[in-house]
């Protein structure tokens, strides 16, 4: 639902900021007469507060609906949500059915999970709200660590990939995102980092605002926009526009346009532990498609379906995708 | 009614051109050919509606993928928003009578709004609910969950800038 007229992200910020201090209740009259001046400033202005004006609209609409008690709590609660098959997980984890297979890589980030400040499970995803306000989406496999002080707020991500909305911060410091590869300073933004979970370098890929990237190793900084992805590795900073969503993962999925059928595999071999394999002959099949991460083994019984390949199981945690017999 | 416009034209010459195969694509995916004619169907509606110049789509399969994908993610939330009515409705005490339509209806107007809050806790869509429906103060929000009031603000924030997204991005 694009409209025409584009709003800067920062105006958006303040027309939110307003709107939501007069929903306060709490807006003294000097305060409205300051909105009344913001909103005169500038057409910009204005038109974002039209914006912010219209938008509780479809939800006061519909506000005989949600009078029904179950109504409401339905709408409170639906999430896709992972708990059950990490409880699941945890349960196989403990008769240690994972002892006989190969887990060498993960072995060190269980040790670094155990360390850091925050982190996830394979195939669990969590949102943290830090002292800042800034949201944090760590996706499957991830660990951070968190180190605000008197001159920054950091993050460090030591592995696997997290989602950032900024907050402001009312100390002013700057935020910034590390990995091994780079240094990244939000300007006002949502964004996502990846790294070393079997990707190569670092990957950031912007989804508002910008971000200034400035490399550990090697020379290179640059800033990226909205809508781009880079990578960032000791070779330098490679940018492009994302083909798909990458923080889809924050929604529960996993999606594929025209993605070639090995990258699927490695997308969702992040989400389940054990060995989830593509064999080579079949490896440059496409796929489109939104794909649900809570549900990946319905995600291979689609791919049989639709594709000429069938799911080879040595154990449960060691499956194969490979080409169909006589296909 | 006028005659048709060139939009309609090429709306028609896309659907002549690629309805069967936009049926194939969404099987794979659904599994259902029942399904699949209805999303299908669904997706030159919003085609449609949306009325954006069809000449300079360049390459049509991509752009009804898409339009189609959004709707598989529509639909997927659907079912999230099912589950979550199940639940809630299991968890009543006494029983319940809605009928299948209304029903039906019911989990139309939630699977809108849950695509308003798309991405927001479920904490922090209660919070938006008390000031938005109930019209609560952000104070007396913040008393009744037991928050700070900066707390109930930084959520607030948060939900208005989800639901413009939503709206406009």
């Amino acid at each position: 639902m694009s409209q025409a007229q584009p709003i800067s992200a920062s105006v958006r910020q303040q027309a939110i900021a307003w709107y939501s201090l007069t929903q306060s209740g709490d807006i003294t009259a000097e305060q409205i007469r300051e909105l009344e001046r913001w909103r005169q400033a500038d057409s910009e202005h204005e038109l974002a507060w039209q914006r912010m004006v219209g938008l509780p609209a479809l939800l006061r609409n519909n506000a005989g609906v949600l009078g029904d008690p179950v109504a409401r709590s339905a709408l409170q609660q639906a999430r896709y949500v992972s708990g059950d098959r990490r409880q699941v997980l945890k349960m196989l984890m403990g008769a240690s059915l994972l002892g006989a297979i190969a887990w060498q890589n993960r072995e060190s980030q269980w040790l670094q999970g155990g360390l850091a400040d925050l982190s996830t499970e394979t195939g669990e995803r969590r949102r943290q709200v830090l002292d800042d306000g800034t949201e944090l989406w760590l996706n499957t496999a991830t660990a951070v660590d968190i180190d605000f002080n008197a001159n920054e707020r950091r993050i460090l991500l030591r592995y696997g990939e997290i989602n950032v909305l900024t907050g402001h911060d009312p100390f002013g410091r700057p935020l910034l995102v590390q990995t091994d590869d780079a240094l990244m300073r939000p300007l006002g933004t949502r964004f996502t980092v990846r790294c070393g979970d079997g990707c190569p370098g670092t990957l950031l890929s912007v989804s508002s605002g910008r971000v200034a990237a400035t490399l550990r190793h090697g020379r290179g900084q640059r800033v990226i926009d909205s809508g781009q992805r880079a990578r960032l590795d000791s070779e330098g900073i490679v940018v492009s526009q994302p083909a798909v969503q990458d923080d889809a993962w924050i929604d529960g999925f996993v999606i594929a346009q025209a993605t070639r059928l090995d990258e699927l595999i490695d997308q969702l071999g992040r989400y389940r532990p054990g060995i989830l394999r593509c064999d080579p002959r079949v490896a440059g099949l496409r796929v489109t498609g939104s794909y649900p991460l809570d549900d990946d083994e319905r995600i291979l019984a689609l791919l049989e379906s639709s594709l000429p390949v069938s799911i080879q199981r040595r154990t449960r945690y060691w499956v194969t995708v490979v080409p169909r017999a006589g296909a | 009614m006028g005659p048709p416009s060139s939009f309609d034209l090429d709306v028609e010459r896309l659907y002549t051109q690629h309805r069967s195969w936009l049926k194939r694509w969404l099987m794979k995916r659904l599994g259902e050919a029942a399904d699949a004619d209805d999303l299908a169907q669904d997706t030159f509606v919003r085609i449609m509606r949306a009325r954006r110049p069809l000449n300079d789509v360049q390459r049509p399969l991509a752009y009804l993928a898409t339009i189609a994908n959004s709707l598989l993610i529509n639909r997927w939330r659907r079912l999230a928003v099912e589950r979550a009515y199940t639940e809630a409705l299991a968890a009543q005490p006494e029983q319940y009578e809605i009928s299948a339509e209304e029903r039906h209806l019911l989990i139309e107007t939630l699977t809108q709004l849950d695509e308003l809050l798309h991405g927001l806790s479920p904490r922090v869509r209660e919070i938006f609910l008390l000031s938005q429906l109930d019209g609560l103060t952000y104070k007396q929000i913040a008393a009744q969950l037991a928050l700070s009031v900066d707390q109930v603000q930084r959520a607030m924030l948060k939900a208005f800038d989800r639901c413009y997204a939503s709206q406009f991005e």
